[in-house]
C-alpha cells in the first residue's frame, strides 16, 4: 500500500515539476501540498468517513486543507490523550475566526492562493474523539518512518494540541525537540565559553519567559525513596538560582564543550529549546564569528507614486525609481515585521528575532524560515513524514533557512545576508532511495531555490517598508562583504561621511576619527576660525614620518659614525628615498584607508575589464589604459606571490592574490577596437590593504595605478571601462 | 609622595613623555604666534615697505629671509581671506586634482565646501566634489571619438556631475542633484529644457544640511532640558529619554518613566507636526486594554507650543519652577 502511494506521489510530483519547469519557492510548497492530498485521498476509503465531516462537494482546495489538518490533528489528538501536560489549545487568532469568513470557493483556485485559514468547522471535527481509529490509521499511514520519537510523550509534551495551517508567524515560545539534530548542530557551533554565557543569558530574568529550563517539580525530593531522577545523568535543578550557580561554576571550571551541550540538551532543557533560544544561539554565533555571514548592501530607493486614475496602466507599468525624490526612508521595526509577515507566503513559516548588535550601530533581524504550513511544533518535526514515502531523513528543520537582515541606524541602506541552510554545507543525506526522494521532493536546496528565496526577500522587504502612497524598492549597491564594519563605513548611517569618499578622498571625510586622538589636534577640524596656516596634509605626514624615519635612520647613522660602520652607500640612500616616496604616494592614493589593521577589509573584489586592447599603434605611453596597466599589475601580483610575501611584516595576512581569467570576446562591430573581457578577482583578508602594501613595496606603480584599485569606489563588483568603474558614479547617486 | 616608585614606567620614561607633550604644545604655540604676527597689519606693512637693507643687516635679516617671510605672509593672507569667506559665505569652492590617472576631464575636480554652524561651533565642513563628466577625454586617448561627439557635447561640456561627497546619507543629495544638476540627456532629441544650476543646488544642499543639524541640536536641547530637571516631581510622570527615531532626525521617540512611549514628528524646520503618546506601552502595566492615545500627556508636554523649541522652553520653565518649589 505504502509503495503504491509512493509511486502515486512520485508520479504526481514529476508531472507537476515537469509542468513547472523551473520551480520557484512558492510553487515548491504547493507541490508538497499536492502530494499530501494524494496520500490522503488514497486513504480515504479506509477512514475518511470517520475522520471528516467535510462534504464531498467541497472544492479540491478545501478538501486538501481539511485532509491535511485532519490527519495531523488526529495525531495530536491522540497525544492529548496520552499527555495532559498542556491542555491548552493553541489556535492562532487568524485561523480561529469561525464560519464564513473564508468560505471555500467552488472553483479551482490559482495555485498561488492556497492555504487560507481553515474553517472552524473543520477544526471542530478534528476534535472528535474517535482516537482509536485515528491512531491505527495514522500509524499505518506513516508506518514506522517516524520511529519512536513522535509517540514519546516526554518529548512531545510541548506540542500544541491542534495544528492547523495558518498564516501566523512561528511563536518564539515554540519548543524544538532537543533530540532534533538541528539543535545539536546549532549549539555545537558555539564555543564552550559562549555556550555558558548563552545559557546564563537564557536564565536571565528577561529571557526566562521564553527560555524556561526544566526544573524538578517541587513535590519530588531528593531524599525520597524513589527519586525519579535518581539515575539521571543530568538531574534537573531544584531552582533557578541553583541552575544559575551551576552554570556560573561551570564557567570557572575547565571542561569539554560536549559536557555543556549534553547538560543543556539532556538536562536542563530536556523538554525542548524554544525557537527564541535557538535564535539567541545563532546570533551568539554571529557575534563570535563576525565574518560568518556574507552581507550584501542594498539601498532603499523611493519609487515614483503611481497616478491613481489610470489603473490599467498601473498594473502593467513597473513603478519607476524616483530619482528626484527627497524622501529618506524610515524604518520602524515592529511595523516592518508586521508588514513583512503579511508578505510571507502562507506555506512558509518564519520566526523573527530582532537583536541589537552589541558593538555596532545595527539592528539585526534573524529570519528563520521553515517550509511548513503549521506554526506549531508539528511544523518543526514532521516535514518529510507527511510527504515522503521513503526513509527521507530530512525533516523540515533541515530545509529551514536562516537569513539575517541588518538595519544600520539612521541609514537608507539595509544589508541582507546570504540565506543559509541550517544543515550547513553538507549535501542532503540519504543513499539509494532516500536520495532520490530528496531529489524528487526538492528538499535539497538548490542554488536556484536560494536565489528565489533571495528574490522573495528582495520583493518582500521593500513591500514591508512601504506605506500607502510611499513605496520603496531595493537597489543593489554592488558591495558584498563579510565585514560589517566596512559596510557600515561605506553604506552606513548618519555619522558616516565616507560612503562616497573612499580611498584618497577620505581626507575630506575623516572627522577627527583617528587624527583627533593621537595626532595633532590642529587641522583636523578645519574650522574657518582657525587662523593657523594649514600645511597641506601630505607635507605634514611627510614631516612627521620623515621625522620618525630620520630619527631611526639618524640614530643609526650617528651611532654608525661613532662606531666603525661605514656610512650608507648612495644606493641604499636612494633606495630609502624611493621607499619614502612610495609611502607618500600610497598615502596620497589611499589616505587613511586600506591599512592592514583597520578592520575594514573586503575579502573579495571582482572586476571585469572591458577596455580596448592596447593597440601597438597607440604610441603615447601615457595612453596606456587600465587594461594594460592592470594586467601589468596582475603580472606583478603574480611576481609578488612568487617572491613570498613577508618582507613587510604582516604581508602574508593580507597578501592579495589576483587571479585573472581572460576570456576573449568577439570583435565588436566596425571601427570599435577589440575589447577582450578580462576578469580580475582579488582575494585576501583585506584586499585594498594588500594593494596598498604592494604600492608601498614598489610593485605597483602608485601614480599610474587606476583609481578603482584603491577601493575608493566602494564596490566589490564592478565593470571597468576606460579605466573607470562604469555605471557607478562613485557618489552612490 | 611616600609611595614607592612603580616598577613598570620608569620615571625617566615619564619625563620623556611629558617633555614630548611639552614640545608639541610649544610647537603649536609657535605656529599660532607665527600666524598671528604674520597676519597683523603692522607686519604686513613692514614687509611691503621694508626699511633699508643696512638696518636689516644689523638685525641679521638677509634678503632671502625677507623673501621667505614675504612668501609666508602672502600665504597667510590668502588663508585669512579664505577663512573669512568660509565663515561668512559658508559655501566656498576650490579645485582638486583627481589622483586617478584615468579620471575624466584630466582629473579636474571642482570642490564645494559647505560650512555648517551648529551648537556654537563650526562643524567639519561637508564637501561635494564634482567633475565635468562630459568634458571629454579621460586620458588623452580618445581624441578621435571626442571629435565625433563634440557636437552634442558642446553644450554639456561644462555640466557637472557629483563625483565624491561627504554628505551623510540622511540628506537627500541624490534627489537634489537630480533636480538641479541633472545628467545630460542620453539622446539628443530629449528634453532641451534641462538646465544645471549649481548655485541653486549648493544653496538647497546647504539648507538641508543646516536644517538637519538644527534638528539634531534641538533634540539635544530637549534632552538636556529633560535631564536637567532631576528633582523628582512627585505628581507628574517624568520623561525619561528622548531619542531621534529616524535618519533625518525628524521623529523623536519620547519615553516616560512609567513605560509610556510617544512620538513627536517635526517638520523640516522644527515645527511640530504630530505628537502621539500611547498609554500602557505593553510593559508591565497589566491593564489588558491595548494601547491607545493618551491625549492628556501630550497636552501636558506640548501645550500651546508650535515648535519643538517651545517645548524645550516649556520644559526648562517647569523644571526651574519645580526646582524652586522644591527649594521652598
Amino acid at each position: 500500500m505504502a509503495k503504491m502511494l509512493g509511486c502515486c506521489a512520485h508520479q504526481h510530483w514529476r508531472f507537476i515539476s515537469n509542468g513547472n519547469g523551473q520551480t520557484i519557492l512558492p510553487s515548491l510548497f504547493f507541490l508538497l501540498y499536492e502530494i499530501t492530498t494524494v496520500v490522503d485521498v488514497a486513504h480515504r476509503p479506509a477512514d475518511s468517513a470517520a475522520l471528516l465531516t467535510v462534504d464531498p462537494e467541497t472544492t479540491p482546495y478545501g478538501a486538501r486543507g481539511a485532509n491535511t489538518v485532519t490527519s495531523s490533528g488526529s495525531v495530536v489528538d491522540l497525544r492529548r490523550g496520552l499527555d495532559k501536560h498542556h491542555p491548552d489549545i493553541h489556535i492562532p487568532s487568524r485561523s480561529a475566526k469561525p464560519g464564513p469568513a473564508n468560505p471555500p470557493r467552488s472553483s479551482g483556485l490559482p495555485s498561488i492562493e492556497r492555504s487560507r485559514p481553515l474553517n472552524f468547522r473543520v477544526i471542530q471535527t478534528t476534535k472528535t474523539r474517535d482516537t482509536h481509529t485515528n491512531q491505527t490509521n495514522n500509524t499505518t499511514a506513516r508506518g514506522g518512518r517516524r520511529g519512536h520519537q513522535s509517540h514519546d510523550p516526554q518529548l512531545d509534551n510541548n506540542m500544541a494540541p491542534i495544528s492547523i495551517p495558518t498564516t501566523a508567524r512561528l511563536p518564539s515560545s515554540l519548543r524544538v525537540d532537543p533530540s532534533n539534530p538541528a539543535v545539536f548542530k546549532i549549539l555545537n557551533r558555539l564555543s564552550r565559553a559562549s555556550l555558558l554565557t548563552l545559557s546564563l543569558d537564557w536564565l536571565d530574568e528577561r529571557n526566562l519567559a521564553l527560555a524556561a529550563p526544566y526544573l524538578r517539580p517541587p513535590s519530588s525530593s531528593e531524599y525520597d525513596a524513589e527519586d525519579e531522577y535518581a539515575d539521571d545523568f543530568n538531574p534537573p535543578a531544584r531552582s533557578l538560582d541553583a541552575l544559575q550557580e551551576l552554570y556560573t561554576s561551570l564557567q570557572s571550571r575547565k571542561g569539554s564543550k560536549r559536557e555543556v551541550i549534553d547538560r543543556i540538551i539532556e538536562g536542563d532543557w530536556r523538554h525542548g529549546l524554544t525557537l527564541y533560544q535557538l535564535a539567541m544561539a545563532d546570533i551568539q554565533y554571529l557575534y563570535d564569528h563576525p565574518t560568518s555571514q556574507k552581507w550584501a548592501a542594498y539601498r532603499i530607493m523611493p519609487l515614483k507614486p503611481l497616478s491613481t486614475n489610470d489603473e490599467e496602466e498601473e498594473q502593467q507599468q513597473q513603478p519607476e525609481i524616483d530619482k528626484e525624490s527627497l524622501v529618506i526612508p524610515r524604518f520602524h521595526p515592529s511595523t516592518f515585521l508586521k508588514n513583512l509577515q503579511a508578505q510571507v507566503p502562507p506555506d512558509v513559516k518564519a520566526h523573527y528575532n530582532f537583536d541589537r548588535h552589541r558593538t555596532l550601530p545595527l539592528s539585526i533581524l534573524r529570519i528563520f524560515i521553515l517550509d511548513s504550513p503549521y506554526n506549531t511544533s508539528l511544523g518543526l518535526q514532521s516535514g518529510s513524514s507527511k510527504t515522503g514515502h521513503r526513509k527521507a531523513a530530512t525533516t523540515t528543520f533541515d530545509t529551514s533557512r536562516t537569513v539575517y537582515i541588518a538595519f544600520p541606524d539612521a541609514s537608507p541602506y539595509i544589508y541582507i545576508s546570504k540565506p543559509q541552510l541550517l544543515s550547513g554545507s553538507a549535501p542532503p543525506t540519504g543513499s539509494g532511495p532516500g536520495s532520490s526522494t530528496a531529489k524528487a521532493t526538492g528538499i535539497n536546496t538548490t542554488a536556484g531555490e536560494a536565489k528565489s528565496l533571495q528574490h522573495l526577500l528582495l520583493v518582500g522587504i521593500p513591500a514591508a517598508l512601504s506605506r500607502p502612497r510611499q513605496r520603496f524598492c531595493l537597489q543593489p549597491t554592488s558591495l558584498a562583504t563579510r565585514n560589517l564594519n566596512e559596510l557600515l563605513d561605506r553604506r552606513g548611517g548618519a555619522n558616516t561621511r565616507q560612503g562616497a569618499a573612499g580611498g584618497g578622498w577620505s581626507i575630506y571625510a575623516d572627522e577627527m576619527r583617528d587624527k583627533g586622538k593621537d595626532r595633532r589636534k590642529r587641522g583636523n577640524r578645519e574650522t574657518p576660525l582657525d587662523t593657523v596656516l594649514p600645511s597641506p596634509p601630505l607635507s605634514e605626514e611627510e614631516e612627521e614620518e620623515g621625522d620618525k624615519e630620520e630619527h631611526g635612520v639618524g640614530k643609526g647613522k650617528e651611532e654608525g659614525n661613532k662606531r666603525v660602520e661605514p656610512p650608507l652607500s648612495p644606493g641604499t640612500k636612494k633606495e630609502q628615498r624611493e621607499r619614502k616616496r612610495r609611502k607618500l604616494v600610497a598615502n596620497a592614493r589611499f589616505a587613511d584607508t586600506g591599512l592592514v589593521g583597520d578592520g575594514k577589509g573586503v575579502e573579495r573584489v571582482d572586476i571585469v575589464l572591458e577596455d580596448e586592447f592596447p593597440s601597438p599603434s597607440s604610441t603615447q605611453p601615457s595612453s596606456s589604459t587600465s587594461s594594460s596597466s592592470s594586467s601589468r599589475d596582475r603580472d606583478r601580483d603574480r611576481d609578488r606571490e612568487r617572491e613570498t610575501p613577508g618582507d613587510r611584516g604582516s604581508g602574508s595576512s593580507s597578501s592579495t592574490s589576483a587571479t585573472a581569467a581572460a576570456a576573449a570576446a568577439g570583435k565588436q562591430e566596425g571601427e570599435e577596437q577589440w575589447r577582450p573581457t578580462v576578469k580580475l578577482t582579488f582575494h585576501g583578508s583585506h584586499v585594498f590593504a594588500g594593494i596598498r602594501q604592494l604600492v608601498e613595496a614598489g610593485i605597483i606603480d602608485g601614480e599610474r595605478m587606476p583609481g578603482w584599485l584603491t577601493g575608493e569606489e566602494g564596490v566589490t563588483v564592478g565593470k571597468v571601462r576606460e579605466g573607470r568603474i562604469r555605471g557607478h558614479k562613485g557618489s552612490g547617486l | 609622595m611616600s609611595s614607592p616608585i612603580p616598577s613598570t614606567p620608569s620615571p625617566l620614561d615619564a619625563e620623556i613623555e611629558s617633555l614630548k607633550a611639552k614640545i608639541t604644545t610649544l610647537k603649536s604655540h609657535l605656529r599660532i604666534q607665527t600666524s598671528t604676527i604674520l597676519s597683523s597689519p603692522s607686519v604686513s606693512s613692514l614687509l611691503s615697505n621694508p626699511p633699508s637693507s643696512s638696518q636689516l643687516k644689523q638685525k641679521g635679516i638677509t634678503p632671502t629671509i625677507l623673501k621667505s617671510l614675504r612668501h609666508y605672509a602672502s600665504l597667510q593672507k590668502a588663508h585669512n581671506q579664505q577663512s573669512l569667506y568660509r565663515t561668512c559665505a559658508t559655501i566656498t569652492t576650490f579645485r582638486v586634482q583627481d589622483p586617478d590617472p584615468n579620471a575624466v576631464d584630466g582629473g579636474a575636480v571642482l570642490g564645494l565646501r559647505i560650512e555648517v554652524f551648529a551648537r556654537g561651533r563650526f562643524m567639519r565642513p561637508y564637501y561635494v566634489l564634482m567633475n565635468r563628466a562630459c568634458a571629454g577625454p579621460g586620458g588623452r586617448k580618445e581624441k578621435k571619438k571626442k571629435k565625433k561627439k563634440n557636437k552634442n557635447q558642446g553644450k554639456y561640456a561644462t555640466w557637472l556631475r557629483v563625483h565624491r561627497h561627504t554628505i551623510p546619507p540622511c540628506v537627500p543629495l541624490s534627489g537634489l542633484a537630480a533636480r538641479h544638476l541633472p545628467a545630460p540627456p542620453s539622446r539628443e532629441e530629449e528634453d532641451e529644457g534641462r538646465e544645471q544650476d549649481l548655485a541653486k543646488f549648493a544653496r538647497r544642499l546647504r539648507r538641508e544640511l543646516v536644517r538637519y543639524h538644527h534638528r539634531l541640536a534641538t533634540i539635544t536641547d530637549l534632552r538636556r532640558a529633560i535631564l536637567a530637571e532631576d528633582e523628582p516631581r512627585t505628581n507628574a510622570n517624568k520623561i525619561q529619554d528622548v531619542t531621534p527615531a529616524d535618519a533625518e532626525a525628524k521623529q523623536i521617540t519620547i519615553e516616560w518613566e512609567d513605560g509610556q512611549t510617544g512620538r513627536l514628528v517635526m517638520g523640516d524646520d522644527g515645527e511640530i507636526l504630530k505628537v502621539v503618546a500611547l498609554t500602557g506601552s505593553g510593559g508591565g502595566q497589566g491593564n489588558g486594554s491595548a494601547s491607545g492615545r493618551d491625549r492628556e500627556v501630550v497636552r501636558e508636554l506640548v501645550g500651546q507650543a508650535k515648535r519643538v523649541e517651545d517645548v524645550v522652553r516649556r520644559l526648562a520653565v517647569t523644571g526651574s519652577k519645580a526646582a524652586e518649589a522644591a527649594a521652598a
